[in-house]
């Protein structure tokens, strides 16, 4: 353990120049959406306050978020992971295994009570006492319950912890439940996706080491600041979709000429996240880029809506069942009016949410009474 | 010596030195190994066990099969594209859809592409700390 030291302390010990952390705070800044004026607080939090422990638990999952993680270019994981926090827990790429690694929790349990973050990858089952997820010889439940009673913080991470996701999918067989089901005395902070954007994870616990009060949720408990954007509305196919035009299989002259994935299935126009501004893989692409439509990975409820590449028949957001063709031609028509429907579409969808960010019935089918 | 059989099939003792690592870090998903080691220190025993289950197969049940491979890729999010792949081709095995030359051209180009973002990432994220610090698991030892 590395004590009080700060992130400063740290990058300077491994060599790295005055001149690159001030880089370093100018590009964070950047990536947070933030202003460069903002670069001088975060410089100035990274020279003073001690560096933060982090234990970050895997439930039932897959990994994906440790893998989107580590890719991140803005700030990048090694800067995160080795000076920025303290990383002291982590199934995945940790060198202690079995009772070294549980000695671990019990030690920044105990020594950093209240002052650590909690980062869950994955969610407990919860059948069988929650049998179907057993981690050094016990339910990870009680794991997750003892690691988040003591935090600073809680972070969701993936869908998975925020929503339930791919196990919680129909029939849920181990009754996988989101990790604010169970852990309800702490503000979760949600970053779903699967996996979330690997600069939107580390700009998340960038966030919380500078500023300390931790960032503005909205009212399903995600950061405003990579969620308040639908995928749809800067995605670069966007000009497509106003004008009509739709590729109506992944083959045709449409597809090739990049027109809108909208009839392909994309989900874009119901996704919130940051995929179309900060992208993939230190912004080589993204999904829709490489002509998939948005799967809408980070929504509640995803899994229960395929088939994934059949066009939404019904789109509650639009505000009436408008299917593409209905779409197409009224936004060719009048896309100001189509602005103003997104637009109070987003307010009443805001509205169905309770103020305490459990989300209720937020999906498009469930808005228009499909399965769940 | 008392023996027990686990629910697959496997024997585990208390003979010798016991020695049991769990959680076994640096692999997705989670899971124990239990080894006994005799008088010369050679493991007479060893099960490992995957201690997480989420029901993949059930859940796969009755969807659009054009969706299994957005359930199967979740597996394991280390090499996702690979189970993905398998199920595509599976469902068209299924199905006896034929595909293009060059549908499978890109899909060998994605698998490969797939494998070499793999091996990076097992060596020097998972594996490689293993030689470098074996120390770090060393006294796993339960009794
Ligand atoms: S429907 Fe999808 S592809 Fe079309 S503009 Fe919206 S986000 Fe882009």
């Amino acid at each position: 353990m590395t004590g009080c030291e700060t992130f400063y302390d740290v990058i300077r010990r491994q060599g790295i120049s005055r001149r690159s952390f001030v880089k370093f705070c100018t590009l964070t800044a950047a990536a947070m959406g933030l202003g460069e004026a903002h670069a001088g607080t975060i410089a100035r939090a990274l020279e003073t306050k001690p560096r933060i422990p982090v234990l970050w638990l895997h439930g039932l999952e897959c990994t994906c978020c440790s893998e989107s993680f580590i890719r991140s270019a803005h700030p990048s994981a090694k800067d995160v992971v080795l000076s920025m926090i303290s990383l002291d827990y982590t199934d995945t790429p940790m060198a202690a295994a079995g009772h070294r690694a549980e000695a671990i929790l019990e030690e920044i349990r105990h020594e950093y009570r209240g002052n650590y973050i909690a980062a869950i990858e994955g969610n407990p089952p919860l059948d069988e006492d929650g049998m179907h997820c057993i981690t050094g010889g016990r339910p990870f439940v009680d794991k997750l319950e003892e690691v988040c009673a003591d935090a600073k913080a809680v972070i969701s991470r993936g869908s998975s912890a925020s929503w339930g996701w791919v196990q919680a999918a129909r029939p849920n067989p181990t009754r996988a439940t989101p990790v604010d089901t169970v852990v309800t005395d702490q503000a979760v902070i949600e970053v779903p996706g699967c996996p979330p954007i690997a600069e939107v994870m580390t700009g998340v616990i960038t966030y919380i080491v500078t500023f300390d009060p931790l960032p503005t949720l909205d009212a399903q408990g995600r950061p405003q600041m990579f969620y308040s954007q639908r995928v749809h509305d800067k995605c670069y196919r966007r000009p497509h979709f106003d004008a009509g035009q739709f590729a109506e299989s992944f083959d045709d002259a449409g597809a090739r000429k990049g027109y809108c994935l909208y009839k392909v299935g994309c989900r874009g126009p119901t996704t919130d996240n940051a995929c179309s501004t900060v992208r993939w893989n230190d912004g080589v692409s993204s999904p829709i880029q490489s002509g998939h439509g948005c799967v809408g990975c980070s929504e509640e409820g995803f899994r229960d809506q395929g088939p994934f590449d059949e066009r939404l028949a019904h789109v509650g957001a639009f505000g009436v069942e408008a299917n593409a063709d209905r779409i197409g031609f009224a936004a060719a028509g009048a896309v100001t009016a189509r602005i103003a429907v997104h637009a109070e579409a987003s307010a009443v969808e805001r509205m169905v949410h309770k103020p305490n960010g459990v989300a209720e019935d937020k999906n498009l089918a469930s808005l228009d009474g499909g399965p769940r | 010596m008392t023996a027990r059989r686990t629910p697959n099939g496997f024997e585990v003792d208390d003979s010798g030195r016991r020695v049991v690592v769990d959680p076994i870090t640096r692999i997705e998903s989670h899971r124990r190994v239990e080894v006994n080691l005799d008088a010369d220190n050679v493991s007479r025993n060893a099960v490992s066990t995957g201690t997480m289950w989420r029901g993949l197969e059930v859940i796969l049940k009755g969807r659009d099969p054009r969706d299994a491979w957005a359930f199967t890729q979740r597996i394991c999010g280390v090499c996702t594209g690979t189970p993905a792949l398998t199920s595509v081709r599976a469902v068209e095995h299924a199905l006896a859809i034929e595909i293009p030359e060059n549908a499978n051209t890109i899909r060998n180009i994605m698998q490969l592409a797939q494998d070499f973002q793999d091996h990076l990432i097992h060596f020097y994220h998972l594996h490689a700390l293993d030689p470098c610090v074996p120390w770090s698991i060393e006294d796993g030892v339960d009794a």
